[in-house]
């Protein structure tokens, strides 16, 4: 999809979020962000099926794609309560964060990550989330210290 | 530094009550943006205009030159031609320094929003995140950088992340 370049288009951030606490603050600068610019803000719940190397079964009922739909629901409500001017939307998408992430740029104004990789999606390096959408995105990337 | 003059900002507290110090006076953002003359750091000097217009504040523009002994090493030298002509490379740096000066005062007044120069020497990150830190800088926005000998040794964006108490920082396309 081309980037729609008309005047009048409603500006986009995107974040993402796993549905921690520890995301909040990425969180909190995304929507203030929004709300500075006029923005919409589109909340990317990422999710992805755990690799595994047979050491644990898999419960019956491990469903991550509900737990990142209703995980994002929680964090994007105190938003919603803090910013209730901005247009709030939540997306659940599996992939991985960063190549996730990266493609939303292209439909993106700004994107907004965490410095760090620990606590905002388990399992990747420190940092590479912001690093690769540092380098790669096709918007603006702001980066949270964390 | 230069007085731009103020096009209606929205100066309303709402938009601005994080930046507040500890007083609860409103205090003026600060973006710093990092600019060596190339396209992107261009880009982010705009962007860094359009937060500074949004949020009230200055748009602090920082040429990071090299230190003389790095731009002479960076020339061509020979210990057995001629003396490595200091001044002109120096002189050189002034230059594009002024130009730069010129350039980056004349958009923000053009556009409405209060712009300063900053020279200096040294390593881009370090002397980047000094100023940003020594200045409460909000905001420390760079270009991202595109130069194929930079994604080798590690781009300024990475460096700036990397250290302590970076603030936050955006990297522009």
């Amino acid at each position: 999809m081309r980037k729609n370049r008309q005047m009048t288009r409603t500006r986009r951030i995107v974040v993402g979020t796993d549905g921690s606490s520890t995301s909040g603050t990425t969180l909190e600068w995304a929507a203030r962000q929004a709300e500075l610019t006029g923005s919409s803000l589109e909340v990317l719940s990422i999710w992805d099926c755990p690799t595994s190397y047979g050491a644990n079964p898999i419960p019956s009922d491990f469903d991550p794609r509900a737990e990142a739909a209703n995980g994002v629901d929680g964090v994007v409500k105190g938003v919603r309560d803090d910013f209730p001017e901005i247009a709030v939307h939540t997306h659940v998408v599996q992939g991985h964060p960063a190549l996730t992430l990266e493609e939303a740029s292209h439909e993106a104004d700004l994107l907004v990550v965490g410095s760090r990789g620990n606590g905002e999606f388990e399992g990747m390096l420190l940092g590479s989330v912001s690093q690769y959408c540092a380098q790669h995105a096709r918007c603006p990337v702001m980066i949270i210290r964390q | 530094m230069i007085m731009g003059h103020h096009n209606g900002m929205d100066h309303s507290p709402q938009h601005r009550d994080h930046l507040h110090d500890g007083s609860h006076n409103p205090v003026k953002a600060r973006v710093v943006v990092g600019i060596d003359g190339s396209d992107t750091s261009w880009d982010a000097f705009c962007w860094a205009c359009g937060e500074t217009r949004r949020l009230g504040g200055w748009t602090v523009a920082v040429f990071v030159g090299p230190t003389p002994g790095a731009a002479s090493a960076t020339a061509t030298a020979s210990f057995t031609g001629p003396a490595i002509a200091y001044g002109a490379i120096q002189q050189s740096m002034s230059d594009q320094a002024e130009k730069l000066s010129e350039q980056v005062r004349a958009y923000g007044h053009d556009h409405g929003v209060d712009v300063a120069f900053v020279q200096t020497q040294g390593d881009t990150a370090r002397e980047l995140l000094r100023i940003a830190n020594a200045d409460h800088a909000d905001l420390l926005v760079v270009g991202r950088s595109t130069k194929a000998r930079h994604r080798i040794a590690g781009s300024l964006g990475r460096r700036l992340m990397g250290r302590r108490g970076a603030p936050i920082i955006v990297v522009v396309p």
